[in-house]
């Protein structure tokens, strides 16, 4: 799809679609959203519904940060201390490294 | 870990070639098209020279005659995909956006397609012993020298561009029906070709000195076929 | 998908003939080295003991060092490490292990077999399985360390890996590699390319017992991986008499109960810090012991007539590690499954055995000659084994004296039954009265020139002799002990049987006794038999052989040899095969009828559910998987070389950069276009 050959009124409500979609635990529909929609919300001169498509990119922006703090927090804590938990870490392990 | 020494010759070898495809080729949709019909036509070269190489049992160990059917086999297919390429032209500069470039000026065709014939040698040449640089040995252990890959490298590069300059010029001389130029394609190529036969003996200078040294001179020579000149050459340095 | 590939390969020479055949290029890069073998890991409840490299193995520069400043040396003055020494193993001491430990230029070990005399060459510890035993028999403070000698790196972890070669051509490809490119100028090694060694065994299991078992069995697992297996093989039992009357007309089997019995015991393991055994003092001399007792109370007891008491010779495996295989003989014991498994404990073709049932206990330990001295250890004195050692003292040949030691308990199997039954009589037999007079105990140096063995070589102060002596007093003294009788007639010839065993297990596999009971290795092997216990699963070819040589020795002939033979094992209280008359006549067989069946040796803390390891009741012990385990030599480029390699690769980069961009900004000065004329085009 390209953005460039779609009207305002389609472009917020893509926009809205891929904000939506990113409550179903899909942060990188939110990262998406926010890169794609970065230029429409920001760079283009203003028009109707630019407002409205900024909120929702800072919206996924801001979704997406959230979840990839949490993410990074957890994998580093994880991988840190896998071997101290012994057994409830192997159980949560989908593939548990050789040797380790 | 010799992780080192195979990134130095992967970038000597290859680096060049990564190059003139990002600058000049990568930018065109039709342009990568060629280039990999190009390097199709190669592999079937390549496919026939093995039958071949595989039904003549007798000659099977005598490198010689593998490499002098190879390299006639290599320069047909340049041939096959020249008269493609020329029937094929009008209906490739309807695909282009870059319509002018490509009629007016044919040899980005020969270009594009002889720079295919040689990436595709090139990585079918080196791959292999790239692979097995990657350590954590190198050669000499049992026989053989340490600049084995580095020598292998330097003549994979000069064979990527010798193919480009080949394709260049080939494609003019078919243009002009210039039967000279053609034989002269030909014969260097199999020069250069047997002149990698040296390679067993261990004496990578002998080899690699030529081979630069013609792959330069043919450079040249394409670069005149292209439309370059001296003058030009120098023009180029001054123009701002 | 691989032809095609190969078929490449050999295109590729063929148009670009860099090489003179169709070989890879890494086949002239590396010499492998393929007869070496290597330490691997192994875990307990709490550790992981052995070794381990790195998943891509670990690398370093050869260095052959032929004394013990050569290592110093390099370690001292090396520039181009990491290191991977190549020792003598005769040097393999624990002061090595900690300075290698130590230094950061080492990567990895590598030992050679040289012949040098030794003092001393142990690497279990100096109280062998002290833990699963009966407390305060061994103390490491006072002169009472079993195993004086013993360095216990058997058990310990290190952290990098060590291989073992002992092939002549691979120690001089070594030795060749090294002189021809490193034993020069040290103070240029770095500049120069180095004969280098790479060490692959990577190990899968880690931490210890219960996080292996664990990991194993994990469902959840996307790739499941066996990290470990349990150590363990099989015991071997028979007995006697039979354990059970058979009813010809009726078919029935009916056990024979409240019998009595002398247990004679040994053990079949040794282990050493490679994969690789010898064992000739421990435990070839106790078991070789054992079978000739077994042959030559079968002849002075051919049948029972009715005794009150039978003989169970048993022999335990895995007892190296914990003694895991009387831990389960007396484990099955107690829960009435010795020696077959019973649903409820109740007997059905043979009695069931129960600890209580053992009237003594004999146990042949280490037996080799020394100085002629037998030990009788006494842990418990009480009038069963004091007067058991009467009897043997009575019926020693002159040869050997006999010393009877109170209180005394060396390692030994008993000690998994004292610990539970104190008040068992037991006898350890061994030629030592404190510690081991083996210096050899548990390594690859305890062989036959370590027990002074001869093949055909029996002379009044031999090996053979000496085992036959103590093998003829002790069936003496079961005969009397079981009959109550003095044995008159005169002394058996064992000697020759004797040495025919001891050639079987340290020389020659495919000996006239392993052929003789008809299940001699297929393969000619010409290595000894490994006595290493092995893991689950996975019987040793040796451990079934010595079955059936004790079957052989204490079976009946019950008729021609035929097919049928083996088929009357419908009757499930004997075994029926087609065996030898005897080593001499090897191609006259007949049908032997034997009561004889292996048990499992795997720890009972494998087996139980939900057992605590922490408790450490049972053997814990488990030995890591492996992908490979291999090793080879290789040239390591110098760095002078790699980094001009990468200079000109960059300078060819940043060069055809430039003069590409170039070429293409300024095309349109650069190339001058001829104007062709567009071909029609037809619309």
């Amino acid at each position: 799809m390209d953005l460039n050959k779609m009207n305002n009124d389609k472009k917020l409500n893509l926009c809205k679609f891929y904000f939506t979609a990113g409550f179903a635990l899909l942060p990188l529909v939110w990262a998406i959203n926010a890169i794609w929609f970065f230029k429409e919300a920001f760079r283009k001169p203003e028009y109707e519904e630019q407002k409205q498509i900024r909120t929702y990119v800072i919206y996924s922006a801001i979704g997406a940060g959230i979840w990839a703090v949490i993410l990074i927090t957890w994998i580093v804590i994880f991988q840190l201390s896998r071997e101290e938990w012994g057994e409830f870490a192997d159980r949560i392990s989908f593939i548990i490294p050789l040797g380790d | 870990m010799t992780v080192v020494e195979f990134l130095g010759c992967m970038f000597l070898a290859f680096g060049p070639p990564f190059f003139m495809f990002i600058l000049t080729i990568a930018h065109d949709p039709v342009r990568i098209i060629i280039l990999i019909a190009a390097a199709f036509f190669w592999l079937l070269s390549l496919l026939i020279s093995s039958f071949w190489w595989f039904i003549v049992y007798p000659l099977r160990n005598d490198l010689v005659f593998g490499v002098i059917f190879s390299v006639i086999f290599q320069e047909f297919f340049r041939g096959v995909i020249y008269s493609i390429l020329r029937r094929a032209q009008i209906g490739l500069t309807k695909l282009t956006d870059d319509t002018t470039t490509l009629i007016e000026n044919k040899h980005i065709l020969a270009y594009v397609s002889g720079l295919g014939f040689g990436i595709i040698s090139g990585a079918f040449s080196l791959i292999n012993v790239l692979a097995d640089s990657v350590g954590p040995g190198t050669m000499g252990l049992k026989s053989g020298t340490e600049m084995f890959f580095i020598s292998s490298s330097t003549i994979t590069l000069c064979f990527i561009l010798l193919h480009t300059f080949w394709g260049v010029i080939f494609f003019d001389a078919m243009d002009k029906k210039n039967t000279l130029v053609i034989t002269a394609v030909v014969v260097s190529h199999l020069l250069v070709s047997c002149l990698t036969l040296l390679n067993r003996y261990q004496v990578y200078y002998y080899t690699i000195v030529p081979i630069a040294i013609i792959c330069a001179l043919t450079g040249l020579f394409a670069f005149k076929t292209a439309g370059g000149s001296y003058k030009g050459f120098k023009s180029s340095f001054v123009y701002r | 998908m691989l032809l095609v590939k190969y078929g490449l390969i050999l295109l590729i020479f063929k148009l670009f003939p860099l090489c003179c055949n169709g070989d890879r290029i890494k086949h002239r890069m590396y010499i492998d080295i393929n007869a070496s073998t290597s330490c691997f890991r192994r875990l307990n409840a709490t550790h992981q003991v052995g070794c381990s490299s790195k998943r891509a193995g670990a690398t370093g520069v050869a260095h052959f060092c032929e004394v013990e400043n050569d290592l110093t040396f390099i370690l001292k003055n090396g520039n181009a490490g990491p290191y991977i020494p190549i020792l003598p193993v005769s040097l393999w001491s624990k002061k090595i292990l900690q300075t290698l430990e130590k230094s950061s230029k080492v990567s990895g070990l590598l030992l050679y077999m040289n012949n040098e005399t030794l003092v001393s060459f142990s690497h279990d510890l100096q109280c062998p399985n002290e833990n699963y035993g009966v407390e305060n028999t061994c103390s490491k403070t006072d002169d009472l360390k079993w195993n004086s000698g013993g360095t216990g790196i058997l058990f310990e972890n290190i952290r990098f890996p060590v291989f073992y070669i002992d092939k002549h051509d691979d120690i001089k490809t070594v030795r060749d590699c090294f002189n021809k490119f490193n034993n020069y100028s040290y103070d240029t090694q770095r500049d120069r390319s180095l004969c280098s060694v790479q060490l692959n065994s990577f190990m899968f299991g880690a931490k210890n017992t219960p996080t292996c078992i664990r990991r194993s069995n994990i469902a959840t697992n996307l790739n499941p991986v066996r990290v470990c297996d349990p150590l363990g093989d099989k015991n071997v039992w028979a007995s006697l008499f039979p354990l059970a009357t058979y009813d010809e007309k009726t078919d029935k089997i009916k056990p024979i109960l409240g019998q009595k019995y002398i247990v004679v015991a040994a053990r079949t393991d040794t282990a050493s810090f490679f994969d690789r055994t010898s064992g000739a003092d421990s435990p070839i001399t106790g078991l070789v012991t054992l079978l000739a007792v077994a042959k030559l109370l079968k002849q002075m007891l051919p049948k029972n007539e009715n005794y009150n008491t039978n003989v169970l010779f048993i022999l335990f495996n895995g007892e190296t590690f914990d003694y895991i295989g009387s831990q389960r003989v007396l484990y099955d014991m107690q829960n009435g499954n010795f020696p077959i498994e019973t649903q409820n404990g109740t007997a059905e073709i043979f009695p069931v055995i129960k600890p209580s049932d053992i009237s003594l206990f004999i146990e042949l330990s280490q037996l080799s000659r020394g100085d002629g001295r037998v030990f009788a250890h006494l842990y418990k004195v009480d009038s069963k084994n004091t007067n058991f050692t009467e009897r043997l003292r009575t019926n020693m040949a002159a040869s050997i004296s006999l010393q009877k030691s109170e209180g005394t308990l060396p390692p030994s199997s008993v000690q998994t039954f004292l610990k539970k039954y104190e008040n068992l009589s037991t006898i350890i037999l061994t030629n030592h009265l404190r510690a081991f007079s083996n210096k050899f105990y548990n390594s690859i140096f305890d062989n036959s020139t370590n027990i002074n063995y001869e093949y055909l070589n029996i002379g009044p102060s031999s090996i053979q002799q000496h085992l036959s002596d103590v093998a003829n007093t002790i069936s003496k003294s079961i005969f009397e002990e079981i009959t109550g009788q003095t044995y008159t007639a005169q002394n058996q010839k064992v000697s020759e049987l004797v040495d025919e065993l001891l050639h079987c297990y340290l020389e020659n596999p495919n000996c006239k006794i392993f052929q003789a009971v008809g299940k001699q290795p297929q393969q000619q092997q010409n290595r000894p038999f490994n006595l290493y216990v092995g893991v689950d699963g996975n019987t040793n070819k040796a451990t079934t052989l010595l079955g059936f040589v004790l079957g052989w020795f204490v079976g009946d002939i019950v008729g021609e040899s035929n097919e049928n033979c083996t088929n009357i094992s419908k009757n499930y209280a004997f075994r029926f095969y087609n065996m030898s008359v005897s080593m001499n006549d090897l191609n006259n067989t007949m049908c032997f009828r034997m009561v004889m069946n292996f048990t499992e040796a795997v720890s009972p803390a494998f087996i139980i559910k939900d057992y605590d390891w922490s408790s450490n009741l049972y053997s814990s012990w488990s030995e890591s998987t492996w992908g490979e385990i291999n090793m080879r030599l290789f040239l390591k480029p110098s760095t002078s070389h790699e980094s001009m390699t990468m200079a000109v690769g960059c300078l060819s980069l940043l060069f055809s950069s430039i003069l590409v961009y170039f070429i293409k900004s300024r095309s349109h000065i650069l190339f001058t276009p001829e104007s062709i004329q567009p071909s029609p085009v037809d619309c």
